[in-house]
């Protein structure tokens, strides 16, 4: 059992929640039994009174951005700061309530990560970003050959040692937390998903993940595959041309005419296949550079 | 204790025999004024003129000689490596800038790691005004952010950060351009001071009809060096909205052409050409970082 953690929270304009989450949160804490904590606030040039709110809290932490750079580099400015072994990243708009804090101490055994997962219980997700997350949930789970239940839940426990090393490469925005699952899990470490139950949105804040989020976590999944396993895109593609291709030259053949379609598709089938080679060594030298 | 960090001053000198004397007096005068802990050092870009002999008469400054003309770019980061200080602050020999902003930009290093002028009602050179116009443009596209002016030579950097992406920095003119981008992609804090400038002194104005050329392919640098799939996806895209829109005219037809399956392959070559591009970058960019 974890004795000592820093806690990470994020703030962009989050006047409203903030007051009772630090309270609720540090009393939560107290009650732990743990030896010492630290809770770390970043606040991201919020432009509300957070920052007011924040400076007249005795028992945080306090880091600012001079402007606002994002949910993800918050988080990483958190990170670095951190002081001890392990860090549990908690959200400030409310949503994450306190009490779940201790099942995800109670699993940190043997796992790097332990993550929330809010499908058990009562989180409804806005049915705009249903279809979106569905397609990242299909393509994800294709790419770690697993089921992920939850892929962006915000509150996590995390080994500070363990997401160092990814830490030149996860994103600045919300896609943070999708991206460190996915890299955790293409690493072969260890990841542990908790039920977890949160508190229902204030209906009046709205989600601030934009559209463009969408377009930019599905590139984040190519660069993971790329990072982690290139061949994963590279040979279905070449192997898909190739069959192709064969189809077309059988067909060909029957007529005594080959045609430029079978020649060229089954020219690419090559190409991409050794392009995922040249990709397999490029992520191999990426790999390598980032290990301490 | 100064309320102010120490720093070590950076000034490359090419041909600046009528201002560099001038220049260096006055932010001299400044720093003591200002009571900044500082080292001043020149370099002397291989000068043709008389420079070098300028740079003798002035007191209590470091000065270096290039064996031949290596850029602005290479001698800053030349500089950068003997510094003593943890601030470097760059400020360009033809006298341009005006020294009482650097009280203003030292207001701002403890939050930020780059600091750099703004230059208020400053145009250019007009052979520039196109590169400039794409550069901004591109800024836009790369970063999302508007930013107004790249390469203002008055600069305070932390120089650990500096010699971070010292590796990838060109050696010309186009450093100070380069610089700003890699400090926003690794999420460093930027602060712009608007500010006034002096009317250029003695010196002619470096631009040689080339630098077109030389801005163009800073450009495709830039782009490839910092996110290249926003150059092959969209030349991906468009080449598979050709294709298909020739699949379905082909299959109205009911003969799949040539040209339809070799537009279709292309797009998805180019796609794949992007992701790997975009590992080379990142390769780039992480090689050197500690």
């Amino acid at each position: 059992m974890i004795k000592k953690i820093s806690i990470i929270m994020p703030i962009f304009n989050e006047v409203i929640t903030l007051p009772h989450v630090l309270v609720h949160l540090k009393k939560e804490l107290d009650n732990l039994n743990l030896e010492a904590y630290e809770i770390i606030t970043v606040n991201d040039g919020s432009n509300d009174a957070s920052e007011e709110i924040l400076k007249n809290t005795p028992f945080i932490k306090l880091l600012n951005h001079p402007y606002n750079k994002g949910y993800g580099a918050a988080l990483k400015t958190g990170i670095l700061a951190a002081k001890f072994d392990w860090v549990l990243l908690f959200d400030a708009d409310g949503q994450h309530q306190p009490e779940e804090i201790k099942k995800l101490l109670s699993e940190s055994e043997n796992y790097d990560l332990i993550s929330g997962d809010r499908t058990q219980g009562n989180y409804v997700r806005p049915t705009v970003r249903k279809p979106g997350i569905w397609l990242l949930k299909l393509v994800a789970n294709y790419l770690v050959n697993k089921k992920i239940p939850d892929l962006n839940c915000g509150l996590r426990l995390i080994k500070k040692e363990a997401v160092l090393n990814y830490i030149h490469f996860l994103p600045d925005g919300f896609s943070f937390s999708t991206t460190s699952n996915l890299a955790f899990l293409k690493d072969h470490r260890n990841v542990k998903f908790v039920p977890v139950t949160v508190n229902e949105r204030d209906k009046k804040s709205k989600s601030m993940v934009r559209p463009r989020d969408a377009f930019n976590v599905l590139m984040l999944i190519f660069r993971l595959i790329m990072l982690f396993s290139p061949l994963r895109i590279f040979i279905p593609l070449s192997l898909i041309m190739f069959l192709f291709g064969t189809g077309i030259f059988i067909y060909d053949l029957t007529n005594y005419n080959v045609s430029e379609i079978t020649v060229f598709t089954l020219i690419s089938a090559l190409l991409i296949f050794l392009f995922g080679l040249i990709a397999d060594q490029l992520a191999a030298v990426r790999r390598e550079i980032n290990k301490k | 204790m100064n309320q102010y960090p120490q720093i070590s001053v950076i000034i490359a000198a090419y041909n600046e025999e009528t201002t560099i004397k001038s220049t260096i007096t006055r932010l001299k005068n400044e720093l003591s004024k200002l009571t900044v802990e500082s080292e001043i050092i020149v370099i002397n870009d291989a000068s043709t003129d008389q420079t070098l002999e300028k740079m003798k008469e002035i007191e209590n400054i470091k000065t270096y000689n290039q064996p031949y003309n290596k850029g602005k770019g290479a001698a800053q980061k030349f500089a950068a490596k003997v510094a003593k200080f943890d601030w470097l602050l760059f400020f360009d020999a033809d006298g341009q800038h005006r020294e009482e902003y650097l009280s203003e930009m030292l207001k701002f290093t403890d939050q930020f790691d780059l600091i750099a002028g703004e230059r208020i009602g400053y145009q250019g050179p007009k052979e520039r005004q196109l590169g400039k116009k794409i550069i901004h443009l591109l800024a836009r596209y790369l970063l999302g952010k508007k930013i107004y002016d790249f390469n203002c030579g008055f600069r305070l950097v932390k120089k650990q950060h500096f010699l971070r992406f010292a590796h990838i920095l060109p050696n010309g003119f186009s450093c100070d351009t380069t610089s700003v981008f890699a400090f926003y992609k690794e999420g460093l804090n930027i602060k712009f001071v608007p500010m006034e400038i002096n009317k250029r002194g003695g010196g002619k104005s470096l631009v040689k009809p080339k630098e077109a050329f030389v801005y163009l392919m800073l450009i495709f640098r830039l782009i490839m060096l910092f996110s290249p799939l926003r150059i092959f996806v969209p030349i991906s895209f468009i080449l598979f909205i050709f294709g298909l829109a020739l699949l379905i005219f082909d299959i109205i037809h009911f003969n799949i052409s040539e040209v339809t399956v070799f537009a279709l392959i292309s797009s998805l070559l180019i796609f794949l050409f992007g992701l790997i591009a975009d590992q080379l970058a990142a390769v780039r960019r992480e090689i050197n970082q500690e």
